[in-house]
């Protein structure tokens, strides 16, 4: 039971702050962005690079501390997500969808073909775990805590900042984008830094999730795990509210975990119950959107309450 | 090397197929069904249950028998009513509450991974056949076909036949075109909404499951085939025009012959030169690059115009 507390924080303080990035972009921006699994794995793939320590076959040994790895994570998942505003972020809604869904792809392409650089299929082992040496067995409980001590971090960061004029703008912006631009503001803009921002946090999150792991492969960061999962969490939590992302991870990383536990004892074939997991995630989100599409704790229109439902 | 042209076109017929289920919810509800590949795939995989209970007899020169055809309709058939359904249950109230675009979209990524997880659950992970013959193959030129795969490309040209007669040149098509270009419009002049969505979506359901039985037919059946076709089905799409069925036809080839030929030469190149770059990770990507070239130079598509236009 300890140990699952000191997992669920570690998970969860790793989704909650993916998630956080996640929802500036869909839930205050209304960004669509589909490339967010191969965001993470960048920030996963960058941090793992720069802190383990020497290994044959791919370029790394740098052993960095974990700070510095994951804060580069972050940057890199930033540079890689300006990267992708400045191909898509002029095309329209459906299409900026299908072109981030496609660079997601890609990026994970990369990371599973190109050997010299992650390894491949393979996967890296060994990354270091910060004060495991210390703590001895309760390894998890210190990760747990620097996890959470990083969540609450990011976590007033972005209540700061989506409570600034900029926040405001983000959610004019979703709200009505012409009005927006109506009133002299560069929408791409603003959009850039909401998706540079939020890819940053993705990037973050990935690689705290990397250390929590101790190894990687680009299975890891699949489109179920990273990008399907946290629409629950965003969903559940209610689209566009940071307490409700934070919530929305540790409650759907709880029951996400719990089922495996229970899993074992149901009378079905150990193959089918990731997709029974699946399965079940999918319905939830469905039957959130139909019947109570502002989620757990929604958040009332804040710019223009008189457009749009 | 020239082979690889004719998988490519083999391929982009299947694209072309798909696709056009993707063009017309596209055309008539203006979301792109992330579920579409996903739904490919279940055609395929309803067919093969079909089979089960259908003695596939034979033809000549192919391997399948008249079994298979029975099977196609049926899937086409279960196909229209699945899709029919999701529709009516789930994105005709997000339509008639006027949601936003989030919505669709966020409904469409979220069956996409019910239905994967449906397909892995009936059918489990591994490869499937219908058949288990050894092709006939026919040769000519250095490059060898099999029967199967002429089959699959006639019935394609076919298909993309009859549709087109059916849009342009029925009551009913160029209803359906008409909402599309302003359903108001439409709707005073007596064309009821919507049956022309339940028509449409059920056109999408009989095309998607075609092009997942063809698939499996010349391929192989396994779970994910649908969605690593998703991006050359969406290129297929965005570069022909919605609703254009021949701009559709002519994208699909193109990608289809992109994705085997083009491949194969980039890797020669490659090799000539030096870079150490392996193709064969990369061929699904590569629609999805030529997707993104297109789409930041050409945002409408390549083959222009509104459908009624022609």
């Amino acid at each position: 039971m300890d140990a699952y507390i000191a997992a669920l924080l570690c998970m969860g303080a790793a989704y909650s702050v993916f998630t956080i990035g996640y929802n500036l972009q869909w839930g205050y921006t209304g960004l669509f962005n589909l490339s967010v699994f191969g965001l993470a794995a960048a920030g996963g793939y960058t941090s793992v690079i720069l802190t383990t320590s020497a290994a044959g076959g791919h370029i790394g040994g740098f052993g960095l501390p974990y700070i510095v790895g994951i804060l580069a994570g972050a940057v890199m998942a930033g540079i890689i997500g300006a990267a992708i505003g400045t191909i898509t972020l002029r095309l329209e809604f459906g299409f900026f969808a299908i072109a981030t869904l496609g660079l997601g792809k890609f990026l994970i392409a990369i990371f599973k073909n190109e050997k010299g650089l992650t390894n491949g299929v393979w996967g890296i082992g060994g990354i270091p775990k910060p004060l495991s040496d210390v703590a001895g067995g309760y390894a998890n409980w210190a990760y747990g805590g620097i996890s959470v001590a990083i969540l609450i971090v990011v976590f007033l960061l972005a209540q700061k900042l989506v409570n600034s004029p900029w926040g405001r703008l983000q959610l004019a912006i979703k709200d009505d984008e012409h009005l927006t631009q109506m009133l002299g503001k560069n929408v791409w803009r603003y959009r850039m830094e909401s998706l540079v921002l939020g890819s940053m946090l993705m990037g973050l999150g990935g690689a705290m999730y990397a250390h929590y792991q101790g190894y990687i492969n680009p299975k890891s960061y699949t489109d179920i795990m990273w990008a399907f999962l946290p629409l629950l969490m965003v969903v559940a939590g209610g689209s566009g509210n940071n307490k409700g992302s934070i919530l929305g991870a540790f409650v759907v990383w709880g029951a996400w975990s719990v089922s495996e536990i229970f899993a074992g004892y149901l009378p079905i074939a150990s193959m089918k119950i990731p997709h029974i997991r699946t399965l079940v995630v999918g319905l939830l989100i469905i039957s959130i959107l139909r019947w109570r599409p502002q989620g757990l704790i929604g958040r009332k229109r804040a710019v223009s309450s008189s457009t749009g439902e | 090397m020239l082979g690889s042209i004719l998988d490519g076109i083999i391929l982009g017929c299947m694209i072309t197929l798909g696709g056009l289920g993707i063009s017309y919810v596209l055309l008539l509800q203006n979301y792109f069904n992330f579920t579409g590949g996903t739904f490919f795939t279940l055609g395929a995989y309803m067919a093969l249950a079909f089979l089960g209970f259908i003695p596939m007899g034979s033809f000549p020169l192919v391997t399948f028998g008249p079994g298979l055809i029975l099977a196609l309709l049926l899937s086409m058939v279960s196909m229209a009513l699945i899709m029919t359904a999701v529709d009516k249950l789930l994105y005709r109230p997000l339509r008639e509450r006027g949601s936003p675009f989030m919505f669709f979209y966020l409904t469409a990524f979220g069956m996409l991974f019910v239905f994967r997880s449906i397909i892995y659950l009936t059918w489990g992970a591994q490869l499937k056949n219908y058949v288990s013959g050894i092709p006939t193959y026919m040769r000519f030129a250095g490059m060898s076909i099999t029967w199967d795969e002429i089959f699959v490309v006639i019935a394609t040209i076919v298909i993309v036949a009859i549709l087109y007669y059916f849009q342009y040149h029925t009551k009913l098509g160029k209803g359906m075109l008409a909402t599309a270009n302003n359903s108001e419009l439409a709707e005073m002049s007596g064309i009821k909404n919507r049956d022309i969505n339940t028509l449409t979506t059920i056109i999408a359901g009989i095309l998607t499951a075609t092009g997942g039985v063809f698939y499996g037919l010349t391929i192989q059946l396994r779970p994910m085939m649908g969605f690593t076709l998703l991006m050359a089905m969406f290129f297929a799409v965005v570069t022909g025009g919605e609703g254009a069925i021949l701009g559709t036809f002519g994208a699909g080839l193109i990608i289809g012959i992109t994705q085997e030929f083009g491949s194969s030469l980039l890797q020669m190149l490659w090799d000539a030169t030096g870079v150490p770059i392996q193709m064969g990770g990369y061929k699904a990507t590569l629609s999805f690059l030529l997707l993104v070239v297109i789409l930041i130079f050409q945002p409408e598509g390549i083959f222009q115009g509104t459908p009624l236009e022609k």
